[in-house]
């Protein structure tokens, strides 16, 4: 087990900076995420950490021990991949205990840490089956138990749930969690699906063109997004987000921007006052807005129902707001709630819950 | 224009790639398909577009069979999952491709460059126009082939799995943009994916295929609400329903449902369903994960926390009930620690249950 320290790194390939001065931390036995889109350099970083490429400038410890100048097969650091890479022609077993085989580890020793992990993995029924029988879910939980089989300082997770399907993806990734708080080992998974790292991780790293976006736990990041990058990035489907300007009336505060004037709830005023007439975008999530009937009366934006999507628990119905051209917002609803496409409705903000960040930078005030 | 299709058969040798799939999908409603990988999804989508001829059954468009009408003749629009781009061209070249084929109706120089770049500013591409595909991500090169099908004045469309390999919020902006275009038309579409989410989110009917049959057919919610078998109650909804192995005792209290860590009385309705129904004792139980809930320590039955896993506005707490595991949505709010022990309260929602060896809704 180790901490990891991650300071001042760059890693350039010729012109183009795949990472720009990335510093980020990891304690012992916890979990972290690099979360981003594809380029974001998410996977450099997570390369740097396995010694597969080498740092450009800044510096990688493992505890106190800087690793820079270690090659990876003596950092002891074990690999999950994305495509398993396992050894078809091998067993479960066999591919489990192939690392300490490599290594010459004698034979009681590599037995009793191969059950130790077949164990753990529940995976005792399927010990001697190859590996090719099994389902791509059963694959990575043998890549797993490969990887713990060594009790490496550090486990990295690259992508490992990407090739599995809706409910084995899921399964999966809670017996990732489990195993991973198991077993304590320091680990880093690096992803591009937000629900994974949130579901996951313990502290969260969004990254985007190379640059840390912000860094923590995954209520932080959905409950106080640092900025608008992160603010779309996590919560599905994505945060609406208003330009505009807030103005201070008798009765409350508005927002008034290229989608028409919106009344804001009265409890979101006080720490909205002092940017009152400024540019600004409010960004207000799907379960924070609710729709009334065009004719009731009630405040809100007036526009048509664009379409509605069922997602089980609740569903999600767009709307078009009238005369904008803008992205359509994101309302969710009750399923037994009765909007269809095409009705007239209004939208207005139910929940103080808002965020505000500054128009020309992005970032959170 | 109206599709049916009539009893499908597909055979490989002695696998039975579809079996009797009989579907209607009516002027301007999309189909949702969803089922595992080689659940027939894939051939069923070559069937209708006419490169593949299936073993049995009949495709008819308003009531013509076109079974055996070659693709060129059909007027059916398919993306391939596989793409299928010409490597050669470029990327408006690719898109125009269908509008320049022979049997194509003749379209001016200037109409038909604009309904290119109206698609491919649809998709987001329009800076892209003159690269290659080599030269694209995967998800630009999906992009590519999804406007290489609507761009076409189909009568039918086929998209096979159209939006897999694009980032989230692509997908779901363009799923969206997808839905209202083909609602303007007239033409039926099938539209595949392995995500049941999806195709629950754009369909307004779906059907579930699994191992080449159809296990059900039905709206969004319908699908979401009333799974008519095991099989569509593991694919759908996230995450999944509890499915819990028991059997079913009738006593002086009525019927029950019995699990080594959890009795549940069943509702009089649900009992006189249940005992006009087969006589099978296994059965199955499905819970939902947001109507399930953490409650006082009366009443419920003992469990242990195994994860908790936090996803902003809820989160997806697992906990261990006998020797199955049992996951909750909860609402944000609250944390848990592995080991926590808790108390499991079934919700006021009608149970669902299951025949134990047939997997049917009883």
């Amino acid at each position: 087990m180790a901490r990891i320290r991650i300071e001042h790194l760059w890693k350039r390939y010729g012109p183009v900076e795949a990472v720009r001065d990335l510093s980020l931390a990891c304690a012992d036995g916890l979990l972290l995420a690099l979360l981003g889109p594809s380029g974001c350099g998410k996977t450099s970083t997570l390369k740097m950490l396995a010694g597969i490429e080498d740092v450009s400038t800044g510096a990688i410890f493992f505890d106190d021990r800087p690793v820079n100048g270690i090659e990876a097969a003596a950092r002891n650091v074990a690999m999950v991949f994305e495509d398993y890479a396992l050894y078809p022609h091998l067993t479960v077993a066999q591919n489990i205990a192939f690392p300490l085989e490599i290594r010459r580890r004698p034979r009681d020793e590599i037995r009793r840490a191969t059950d130790g992990v077949i164990a753990l993995l529940g995976l005792d029924t399927l010990r001697d089956t190859s590996v090719r029988a099994l389902s791509g879910g059963a694959q990575q939980r043998v890549g797993i138990g490969r990887a713990l089989v060594r009790q490496p300082d550090v486990l990295l997770f690259d992508e490992p749930l990407s090739h599995l399907d809706g409910a084995q993806k899921s399964g999966l990734r809670a017996e990732i969690k489990r195993l991973q708080k198991e077993a304590g080992v320091t680990s880093v998974l690096v992803t591009h699906d937000q629900t994974e790292a949130m579901a996951m991780a313990d502290h969260v790293a969004v990254m985007d063109q190379g640059v840390l976006q912000q860094v923590g736990t995954p209520d932080d990041l959905y409950e106080r997004p640092a900025n608008l990058f992160v603010a779309q990035f996590i919560g599905e489907p994505p945060m609406n987000l208003l330009p505009g300007r807030l103005e201070r009336r008798a009765d409350g505060l508005v927002l008034h921007g290229p989608i028409g004037a919106l009344a804001l709830p009265e409890a979101a005023a006080p720490p909205l006052e002092d940017r009152a007439s400024s540019d600004v975008v409010v960004g207000v999530r799907a379960e924070h807005l609710r729709l009334s009937d065009a004719a009731s009366g009630s405040p809100g934006l007036p526009g048509a129902v664009f379409f509605r999507e069922p997602r089980g628990d609740f569903d999600v119905v767009v709307v078009q707001v009238d005369g904008s051209s803008a992205t359509p917002l994101a309302v969710e609803v009750e399923p037994a709630a009765r909007w269809r496409a095409g009705d007239r409705v209004r939208v207005g903000v139910a929940d103080a819950r808002l965020h505000v960040f500054d128009s020309l930078h992005g970032t959170r005030r | 224009m109206t599709l049916e299709l009539e009893a499908l058969g597909q055979r490989w040798g002695r696998t039975q790639a579809l079996d009797s799939v009989s579907l209607s999908v009516a002027p301007g409603e999309i189909l949702g398909v969803t089922g595992p990988s080689g659940a027939g999804k894939s051939t069923l989508c070559r069937i209708v577009a006419g490169v593949q001829a299936p073993s049995r059954g009949e495709v008819c468009l308003d009531g013509q069979r076109v079974t055996r009408v070659p693709p060129d003749r059909r007027r059916v629009a398919i993306m391939f999952e596989s793409y299928a781009l010409y490597p050669h061209l470029s990327v408006f070249d690719n898109v125009a491709f269908p509008l320049r084929a022979p049997g194509a109706p003749p379209l001016p120089r200037e109409a038909l460059a604009e309904r290119v770049r109206e698609l491919l500013r649809f998709v987001e591409l329009e800076h892209l126009e003159h690269r290659r595909p080599a030269e694209l991500s995967g998800g630009q090169r999906q992009r590519v082939a999804l406007s290489r099908a609507l761009v076409q004045d189909a009568r039918v469309f086929v998209l096979d799995e159209p939006i897999s390999h694009l980032d989230a919020k692509l997908r779901y902006s363009l799923r969206g943009a997808i839905r209202r275009r083909l609602a303007q038309g007239a033409a039926p579409t099938i539209w595949t994916s392995p995500d049941a989410a999806e195709v629950l989110a754009v369909a307004d009917r779906v059907a579930v295929l699994v191992a080449g049959r159809i296990r059900q057919v039905g709206t969004p919610t319908d699908i979401y609400r009333r799974p008519a078998h095991l099989d569509v109650a593991r694919l759908v909804g996230d995450p999944p329903l509890n499915l819990l192995e028991g059997e079913l005792v009738a006593d002086d209290r009525g019927l029950q449902f019995r699990h080594p860590a959890l009795t549940l009385s069943l509702p009089d309705d649900v009992r006189q369903r249940l005992e006009a129904g087969p006589a099978s004792r296994r059965v199955v139980l499905g819970l939902r994960p947001a109507e399930l809930r953490i409650g006082p320590a009366t009443g419920g039955a003992p469990a242990r926390v195994w994860v908790w896993e936090p996803l902003g506005r809820y989160g997806i707490l697992t906990v261990r009930l006998g020797e199955d595991l049992v996951r909750l949505k909860v609402e944000r709010g609250r944390s848990f620690q592995p080991g926590d022990p808790v108390t499991l309260h079934p919700g006021s929602a009608e149970p669902l249950i299951f025949d134990g060896t047939q997997g049917g809704a009883l």
